[in-house]
C-alpha cells in the first residue's frame, strides 16, 4: 500500500476520490469508537487474564 | 461488509486529504482526555456502595446486616463501604476483580441469589471465598484503616489485648479471628454443626446395620439399660466401637469393651490398658453393678501402680447413629484439626504426642477455635488414637 505514491487525489477503491465527509467518518469513528473499545477490550483482557492467573495461582497475597 | 472495511481501511492507510494535521492530532488528544476521564470515573461510580447495592441481591442482605454494625455508623463517623472491603486498591488486583464481577452480573441475571434462601444457602460458599482472599492478602483492605502499629494496647480492652497484641507480633490476619465483622456468620457455622458432620450424621441415620458386626459412633449416642429406652445408663464418646447384638424395634442391642480403672466407681471405660482415652461414660448405678459386667484380665500399671480390669457390658442404644467404619470420621477430624488449629502455629503432628499428653494439651487450646463440644470430642480421640502409641501400626 505504502507503494503507491501519494497525492492528493487519492480515490477509493472504485476510483471516486475520498471524500472530506467519508474522511472525517473515518476519524471520528476511530478515535471515538474503536480505539477507546479497543483500550477496554485490552485492560478487561487483562484482566480476565489475572483472575484466570489467580485460579491456578491462588488469590493476590503479599509478597 | 467485507467491502465496507476494505474501504475504511484504505481511508485509514492513507495520509489525510481533506483534514489537516493540527486537527487530527487535536481530535486524538481530545478523545484521548475524554476517554481517560471516562474510564476512571466508571472505575469510581462502580466503586461505591451505591452501586453495589443498586443490585437488590447485595441490598436485602449484606447491606441490611451492615446498618448495624459499627463500621455502619459510630461515635467518630468514619464509615467503611462495601468498596473499602471488598474490592484491592491496586490497580491490577482491582481490575481483576472488576472483571470477576461479570460472574456477579451472570449471577444477577440467571439469580443465583434473587432470593434470601437461595442467598442462604450459598452464602458460606461466598463468604468462602471472601476469606481466601483476605487470607491471600492478609486482610489488607483491613488494614488500610486499621494498623497494628498504631493500637495503643492499655487503651485495648483486656480480652482484645490479650489475643490482638501477640497476633500482631505475628502480623496475624485480622479474619482468622474476626469473621462476621461486617454481616451475619453463614448459618452453618452458626447452630455450631459443620456441614461435613451434618452429612456423616445423614449417613448414620440411614446406615444398614448386620448383628455381629463392628460399628462406630459418630457423635455421642446415649445408652440405656432397657430396650424401651427408659433408663439411661450413660453415654458412648463420639468414634467409639461396639458390637451390634440385636435389634429390637427403634432400638439396637450393643456391646461396649474396654478397660476400666478399678478405682472409685470405674464409671468411665477406656479404648485400651492404660490408655486414658475415653469410649463411654456410665451412670454410677451401672458403673457399680458388677453383675453387668463380663469382666476379663486384671492388669497393673506400672507407671501409674494403677489396676486396670477389662471389662464388656452390654446396652441399649437408639438406632441411627452408628457407622460401619470410622475412615470418615478421622477425615473429618484430620480437617477440623488442621483448619482450626494452624491459624497462629503450624500444628503439631498427632504423633508428636503420646494419647495420655493429648487431653492436656488439647484442653489448653481447643479454647482458641470454635469447635463445639462434640467436634471437640471427636478430634481429641483422633488425636490420641493417632498418637505416637499408635503411630507404628498406623491406621
Ligand atoms: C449486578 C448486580 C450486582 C452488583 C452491582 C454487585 N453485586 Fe455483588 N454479587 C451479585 C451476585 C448475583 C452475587 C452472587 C454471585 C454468585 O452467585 O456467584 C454477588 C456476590 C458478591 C460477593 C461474594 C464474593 C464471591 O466472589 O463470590 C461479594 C463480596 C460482592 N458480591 C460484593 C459486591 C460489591 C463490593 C459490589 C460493589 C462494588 C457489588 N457486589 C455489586 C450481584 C451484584
Ligand atoms: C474505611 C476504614 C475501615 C475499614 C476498611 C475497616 N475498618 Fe474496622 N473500623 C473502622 C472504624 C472507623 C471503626 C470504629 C471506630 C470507633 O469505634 O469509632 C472500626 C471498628 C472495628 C472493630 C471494633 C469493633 C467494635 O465492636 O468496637 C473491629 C474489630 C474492626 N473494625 C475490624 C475490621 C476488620 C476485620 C476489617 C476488614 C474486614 C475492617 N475493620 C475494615 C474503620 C475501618
Ligand atoms: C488472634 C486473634 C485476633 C487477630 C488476628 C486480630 N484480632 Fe482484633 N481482637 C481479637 C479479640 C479476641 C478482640 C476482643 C473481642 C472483640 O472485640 O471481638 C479483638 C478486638 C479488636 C478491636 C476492638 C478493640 C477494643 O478495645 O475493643 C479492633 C479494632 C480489632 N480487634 C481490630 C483488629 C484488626 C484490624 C486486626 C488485623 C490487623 C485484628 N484485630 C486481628 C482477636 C484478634
Ligand atoms: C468492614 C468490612 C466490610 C464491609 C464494609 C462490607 N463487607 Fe462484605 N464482607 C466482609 C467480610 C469480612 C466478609 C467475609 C464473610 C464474613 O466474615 O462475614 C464479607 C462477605 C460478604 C459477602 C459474601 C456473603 C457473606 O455474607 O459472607 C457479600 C455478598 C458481601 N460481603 C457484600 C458486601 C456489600 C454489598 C457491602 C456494602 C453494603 C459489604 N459487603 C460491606 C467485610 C465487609
Ligand atoms: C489463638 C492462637 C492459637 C490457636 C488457635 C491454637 N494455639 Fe496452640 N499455641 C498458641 C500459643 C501462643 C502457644 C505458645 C504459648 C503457650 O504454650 O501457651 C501455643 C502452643 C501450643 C503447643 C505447645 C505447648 C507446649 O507446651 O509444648 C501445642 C501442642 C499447641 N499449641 C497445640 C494446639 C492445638 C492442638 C490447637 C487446636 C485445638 C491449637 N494449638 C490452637 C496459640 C494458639
Amino acid at each position: 500500500m505504502g507503494k503507491q505514491p501519494v497525492t492528493s487525489t487519492a480515490t477509493d477503491q472504485d476510483g471516486t476520490p475520498i471524500s472530506k465527509a467519508r474522511e472525517w467518518q473515518v476519524v471520528l469513528m476511530v478515535t471515538f469508537v474503536i480505539l477507546p473499545a479497543t483500550a477496554v477490550a485490552v485492560v478487561g483482557g487483562y484482566g480476565f487474564a489475572v483472575w484466570i492467573g489467580q485460579m491456578f495461582f491462588g488469590p493476590p497475597g503479599h509478597p | 461488509m467485507i467491502k465496507r472495511i476494505k474501504s475504511f481501511w484504505r481511508v485509514l492507510s492513507r495520509p489525510p486529504v481533506h483534514i489537516s494535521l493540527g486537527l487530527l492530532v487535536i481530535a486524538g488528544f481530545v478523545a484521548g482526555i475524554i476517554f481517560w476521564g471516562g474510564f476512571n470515573t466508571a472505575l469510581e461510580v462502580t466503586n461505591t456502595e451505591a452501586f453495589c447495592i443498586s443490585c437488590h441481591e447485595m441490598k436485602d442482605n449484606v447491606f441490611e446486616e451492615l446498618k448495624d454494625t459499627v463500621h455502619y455508623e459510630n461515635r467518630t463517623g468514619v464509615r467503611a463501604t462495601c468498596p473499602d472491603c471488598h474490592v484491592p486498591h491496586n490497580w491490577t488486583d482491582k481490575i481483576a476483580r472488576k472483571m470477576q464481577a461479570s460472574k456477579e452480573v451472570w449471577g444477577a441475571i440467571f439469580g443465583t441469589i434473587n432470593t434470601p434462601e437461595k442467598f442462604e444457602a450459598k452464602r458460606l460458599e461466598l463468604a468462602q471465598h471472601e476469606w481466601a482472599r483476605f487470607s491471600a492478602n492478609n486482610s489488607l483492605e483491613c488494614r488500610n484503616c486499621h494498623d497494628y502499629d498504631s493500637m495503643d494496647w492499655d487503651k485495648m480492652g483486656d480480652e482484645a489485648r490479650r489475643f490482638m497484641k501477640p497476633a500482631a507480633e505475628r502480623n496475624q490476619s485480622c479474619l482468622d479471628c474476626h469473621k462476621g465483622i461486617a454481616h451475619n456468620l453463614p448459618k452453618e457455622m452458626n447452630t455450631g454443626v459443620d456441614p461435613a458432620l451434618a452429612r456423616l450424621m445423614d449417613q448414620a441415620a440411614g446406615a444398614r446395620l448386620t448383628t455381629g458386626e463392628t460399628y462406630y459412633t459418630v457423635t455421642s449416642v446415649d445408652l440405656y439399660t432397657d430396650p424401651e429406652l427408659q433408663n439411661r445408663a450413660g453415654y458412648l464418646d463420639p468414634a467409639s466401637s461396639v458390637n451390634l447384638i440385636s435389634t429390637r424395634g427403634d432400638a439396637l442391642e450393643v456391646q461396649v469393651s474396654g478397660w476400666r480403672k478399678q478405682k472409685g466407681f470405674g464409671r468411665i471405660m477406656y479404648e485400651g490398658f492404660g490408655l486414658n482415652v475415653a469410649s463411654a461414660v456410665l451412670e454410677k448405678e451401672v458403673a457399680t453393678d458388677d453383675a453387668r459386667f463380663s469382666a476379663g484380665e486384671d492388669k497393673v500399671d506400672d507407671l501409674t501402680g494403677l489396676a486396670w480390669e477389662q471389662a464388656d457390658i452390654t446396652l441399649w442404644a437408639k438406632k441411627g447413629g452408628l457407622l460401619p467404619e470410622r475412615d470418615a470420621l478421622w477425615g473429618y477430624a484430620d480437617q477440623t484439626y488442621s483448619d482450626g488449629c494452624s491459624v497462629c502455629h503450624g500444628e503439631p503432628a498427632p504423633a508428636h504426642f503420646d494419647a495420655n499428653t493429648w487431653p492436656a494439651m488439647f484442653s489448653g487450646m481447643v479454647g482458641f477455635t470454635n469447635m463445639n463440644a462434640e467436634t471437640q470430642a471427636l478430634v481429641l480421640k483422633y488425636l490420641q488414637l493417632h498418637s505416637s502409641d499408635f503411630a507404628e501400626n498406623a491406621h
